[in-house]
């Protein structure tokens, strides 16, 4: 049924398109009809689908014709597509907007939006307030903040499998799995700053995962998690097969998360 | 038809021949006088070679026609092709001149047997010269009108006339409401279908034998007249009766659903709806009685929902088509006519002979032609039975319910049938007959193709069987079919079969029933158990998954099939055939669980691994149930995802050391790109050389061809900016490993261009 509510929609939104190529057409309802296809394509989970409507409405330069409301809710829209891809610079960038430009009032619209914000924050290594998750109850999160920012995997495991299916409904569980990566990079820095080296045994970290009861790690993985993070550029520095050591740059070693794209 | 009430009118209406049917069939002259020539002349035939006291009188055609019968539709290729029906036009005239002595009144007793008498009747031996001549006359008014004397000889519903007239009439009539209804059980059943073919003949011998009829309808009508084993005659069946169903019987806006059953008329269905097919064709809606336009109407108003106006529209389909296919729609006395009762409840039932009907319609007109006649007849006796819309779906119903002991009580009626005359008495156990008959219709095209070539009258056990599991089968499938009006029941027994993807509605010759499916699926196991020939097997493997989707088959075995085929994809490498299959499992599930169940989830996951869908990833993990997360593939597959997400390359290739079952093959298409990435990771962040060992056993590539004379200056240098230590040091250092540098220097080779390719698109 959705399928074919796209459908008509996008047929309605071409022809609008259509009609304001032609000088025509409500251009202001235009934004509306494609946030709501936007809503169709995630409804009916083809976001494949959202790719042509983003770039017809990016090309369209009558974008200040719109409504503040409009636009906040076809940013929404978008900005969940560009977190999808994994585009989360972008993504942030949308839904930030959208949230600020979100009418006070809309308290619901508001949460909507935070919900997707707070993962590519939290990704980008902003972590959400305590008040602010109390204000638009969305405590889930409180768990999981907590645990990046402290690098606990535990904790963050617990509180994934907690709400899971709160998660999974809001169509971000994977992308808060991406958080673990953030949680790992966080524990090593600890170890970092423990160890007061620069040159740290892989072993320690073997111990910082093993305390946080991540069952069956052993060196090999220790290093895969490491590599990871040095190849997405969480950590400078490289493994010394050798010497079984993490050796760090002297100099920003764990550079903060926000300057990492 | 209300059967008695369209038999008495007949004899006055028959100058509708003249008439009605001389304006009505003007449009579609050369069908329609072949389906009624070929009628009478199967009538004849027919009736000469049953013994029923009634057919004495048609006797006079049928005694020195017992080869004839056959021959009649043998010869005229009429019967055989839709075509087929045109002798049956000369037949007609043949007997009207005959009759035209004959007062009419004579004609009138025999409007009552419409369609059992007709198939008691010997098929109306009609001369083969001529057909010809009405192929000339081309409308049906000439043919017709010497029936006229004869009252409703042609398309009167009579079923078995015993009389003389009657005999004319009841040629004619009960080849078309032999034809006309599905339920026309003469020509359907496989016994000795003389009533059927009375009416079919009549249908052809109406119309010359043009190549335009319906062939199907004509083969349809031969093989019944064949199978009462008469094997004189030389029939041309053809392997797809429902061919003529390609033509359109412009059957008219009134009932649109008439002229799509006709469109497509589902080759496993079975005869009875054949026979409309060839009158059918050039009737229109313009060219309808007024009367029969207001029948229509009545109809649907007398409908409540919409429902009730699909059924309707279903068996108005069939009824008008087979009384116009006869003649009868304009004998018949159409205010008279009950109107057509549909039953809800037997909404399934309905669905098929309602399919069946339209098969046949589309397919043989000459069988509806025959039945068609009857028609009337068989409604007011059905519905002086059982309040069912069309005698056929009557029939068809009642026969339903008790369908074991109806097929065998139908079988009885059909061998009664034959035997007896077709008086009114015989009309009602024809009736029952017929209700068998009607029930065993998706089976009937198979089964007179195996009578006609066996001759057996018995043959339909089998497929009557099959019937039966078909239609046992969830609703849902079957009336879900969206591009197969009818599950049909196939009767091909090949083992083997190519696959063809099909373009028409299916033929049910060539569709294998489940038993034989079974024998096919053991066949290719074994075949590709010693030969691996994936072509070859995957081939046989979508010919048996499309006869099981054109029979509405979604069991057990539907799942095992799918199942066999998506590993033998899996084993392969084959990932669309193998999402196919999947995709159809996943639906499968739902109605069959199997135990493999937590397999192919497992597979579902590893799959959108695969395809990095995400969001059908999401969509699959939310509906994973405690249970099935507990079963070990799926286990395994949530952790391989887990581990594929966080990039945990080491813990993803344990895993895939470790995977359970087929889903091996399946991480096999992507193993090869999260080597590269685990890879591109480990010569970035390991520094100044990576041993070889180090890299992952796991994640070594097989294979790896050693090329000692890999220069190590081809790599750029740009590609290790990133890495501190200078890279005069770092390759030394991996000289330095000289057991292992020529492997490393493969893994180099393998991926320093991803890796470079990497840090330039990182960039």
């Amino acid at each position: 049924m959705f399928a074919v509510t796209l459908d008509l929609r996008i047929f309605a939104n071409n022809a609008e398109q259509q009609l304001q190529s032609k000088g025509k057409g409500k251009a202001g309802d235009m934004l509306e009809k494609a946030a709501e296809q936007l809503m169709s394509c995630f409804r009916i989970n083809k976001l494949h689908l959202c790719k042509p409507l983003i770039r017809a409405i990016d090309s369209s330069n009558l974008k200040d014709e719109y409504s503040t409301a409009q636009r906040v809710t076809y940013k929404y829209y978008v900005g969940r597509k560009a977190m999808f891809d994994s585009d989360f610079k972008q993504a942030e960038e949308y839904l930030s907007f959208s949230f600020i430009h979100c009418h006070r009032s809309c308290q619901r619209n508001k949460r909507l939006i935070l919900i997707y914000l707070l993962p590519v924050k939290m990704l980008l290594g902003h972590m959400p307030t305590h008040q602010l998750l109390k204000k638009y109850d969305l405590m889930q999160f409180a768990d999981v903040t907590k645990a990046v920012s402290e690098g606990n995997l535990l904790l963050l495991n617990e509180a994934l499998v907690k709400h899971e299916t709160f998660f999974i409904r809001c169509g971000i569980f994977l992308i808060l799995e991406k958080l673990k990566i953030i949680t790992y990079r966080n524990l090593f820095k600890k170890v970092y700053h423990l160890l007061k080296t620069h040159q740290l045994p892989l072993d320690a970290f073997l111990v910082a995962l093993k305390m946080m009861k991540v069952e069956d790690v052993d060196i090999d993985e220790v290093q895969c998690i490491l590599a990871n993070l040095i190849y997405m550029g969480h950590i400078k520095g490289y493994i010394s097969h050798q010497h079984q050591k993490l050796v760090v740059s002297k100099q920003n070693p764990f550079p903060p998360l926000s300057s990492v794209s | 038809m209300a059967a008695n009430t369209a038999q008495q009118t007949p004899t006055q209406n028959w100058p509708y021949g003249s008439n009605s049917s001389g304006e009505g069939q003007v449009h579609e002259n050369p069908e329609w006088e072949k389906a009624r020539q070929a009628l009478a002349s199967i009538s004849k035939s027919q009736n000469s070679t049953k013994t029923s006291p009634t057919n004495r009188t048609n006797q006079q055609y049928g005694g020195p026609y017992p080869p004839g019968q056959y021959g009649v539709p043998g010869g005229y290729q009429t019967p055989t092709t839709p075509t087929g029906q045109a002798p049956a036009m000369p037949m007609m005239e043949d007997q009207s001149s005959n009759y035209s002595s004959q007062p009419p009144p004579p004609a009138t007793p025999q409007p009552p047997p419409q369609s059992p008498t007709s198939t008691d009747q010997p098929p109306p031996p009609p001369p083969p010269p001529i057909p010809p001549p009405p192929n000339a006359q081309y409308p049906p008014p000439p043919s017709q009108t010497p029936y006229s004397p004869n009252g409703t000889l042609p398309y009167s519903p009579t079923d078995s006339n015993p009389m003389m007239q009657g005999y004319n009439s009841g040629q004619i009539r009960p080849g078309y409401q032999g034809y006309q209804t599905p339920s026309y059980q003469s020509p359907q059943q496989q016994a000795p279908g003389q009533g059927p073919y009375g009416g079919p003949g009549r249908v052809d011998a109406k119309k010359p034998n043009n190549n335009n009829m319906n062939k199907g309808g004509q083969q349809l009508w031969q093989r019944m007249k064949q199978a009462p084993g008469a094997g004189a005659v030389k029939f041309n069946i053809q392997k797809r009766p429902y061919v003529m169903a390609n033509q359109n019987f412009p059957l008219g806006d009134q009932v649109p659903g008439l002229a799509s059953p006709n469109a497509n008329p589902p080759p496993g269905t079975v005869a009875t709806t054949s026979t409309t097919s060839t009158g059918s064709a050039q009737t229109r809606p313009q060219d309808w009685p007024q009367a029969m336009k207001e029948y229509v109407q009545r109809c649907f108003t007398a409908c409540e929902s919409e429902e009730d106006k699909d059924r309707t529209e279903k068996v108005l389909k069939d009824l008008l088509q087979s009384r116009l296919q006869d003649g009868s729609a304009y004998t018949i006395d159409w205010t008279r006519e009950p109107l057509p009762d549909l039953k809800p409840k037997q909404s399934r039932w309905e669905a098929v002979p309602q399919r069946s009907q339209e098969n046949a319609i589309g397919r043989g007109g000459a069988t509806r032609g025959r039945g068609g006649a009857r028609l009337g007849n068989y409604r007011n006796v059905f519905s002086q039975r059982s309040p069912s819309s069309s005698s056929s779906r009557s029939s068809r119903s009642s026969s339903r319910s008790p369908s074991p002991h109806g097929r065998h009580r139908d079988r009885s009626r059909h061998h009664r049938r034959n035997m007896e005359d077709l008086a009114c008495g015989v009309g009602k156990k024809r009736k029952g007959g017929n209700a068998g008959l009607d029930f065993h219709d998706p089976n009937r095209e198979a089964k007179k193709q195996s009578r006609a070539a066996r001759f057996h009258t018995k043959l339909r056990t089998e497929p009557l069987v099959l019937n039966i599991n078909v239609f046992d089968l969830p609703n849902g499938t079957q009336e879900g079919l969206s591009w197969d009006e009818c599950p049909i029941v196939g009767t091909c027994q090949d083992i083997t079969k190519n696959y063809l993807r099909l373009t028409c509605a299916p033929d049910p010759a060539t569709v294998r029933p489940v038993s034989v499916l079974r024998k096919s699926l053991i066949a290719v196991k074994s075949h590709w158990k010693t030969n691996q020939d994936y072509l070859y097997a995957c081939e046989q493997m979508k010919s048996i998954r499309q006869d099981l989707t054109v029979q509405g088959v979604r069991t057990d075995f539907t799942v095992e099939v799918y199942e066999t085929h998506a590993r033998i994809a899996l084993e392969k490498g084959d990932h669309e055939e193998f999402n196919q299959c999947q995709t159809q499992l996943k639906a499968l599930y739902k109605d069959c669980p199997s135990d493999n169940v937590g397999e192919f989830t497992a597979y579902r996951i590893i799959y959108y691994i695969f395809t990095k869908n995400s969001g059908d990833l999401t969509t699959e993990l939310v509906y994973l149930t405690p249970e099935l997360r507990a079963d070990p593939c799926v286990a395994h597959a949530l952790e391989l995802r887990t581990a594929w997400a966080l990039g945990n390359f080491h813990r993803f290739f344990k895993l895939y050391q470790n995977a359970p079952r087929m889903a091996a093959y399946l991480i096999d298409k992507f193993v090869e790109r999260e080597r590269n990435i685990a890879l591109r990771a480990i010569l970035k962040t390991f520094r100044p050389s990576v041993p070889v060992d180090k890299q992952p056993q796991s994640s070594r590539p097989e294979n790896v061809t050693v090329n000692p004379e890999y220069n190590l200056s081809q790599f750029p240098p740009t590609t290790y900016q990133l890495i501190k230590p200078p890279p005069a040091k770092f390759w030394s250092s991996i000289m330095d490993f000289k057991a292992n540098c020529f492997d490393f220097i493969a893994y180099f080779g393998l991926f320093v261009q991803c890796h470079a390719h990497s840090e330039q698109s990182k960039r």
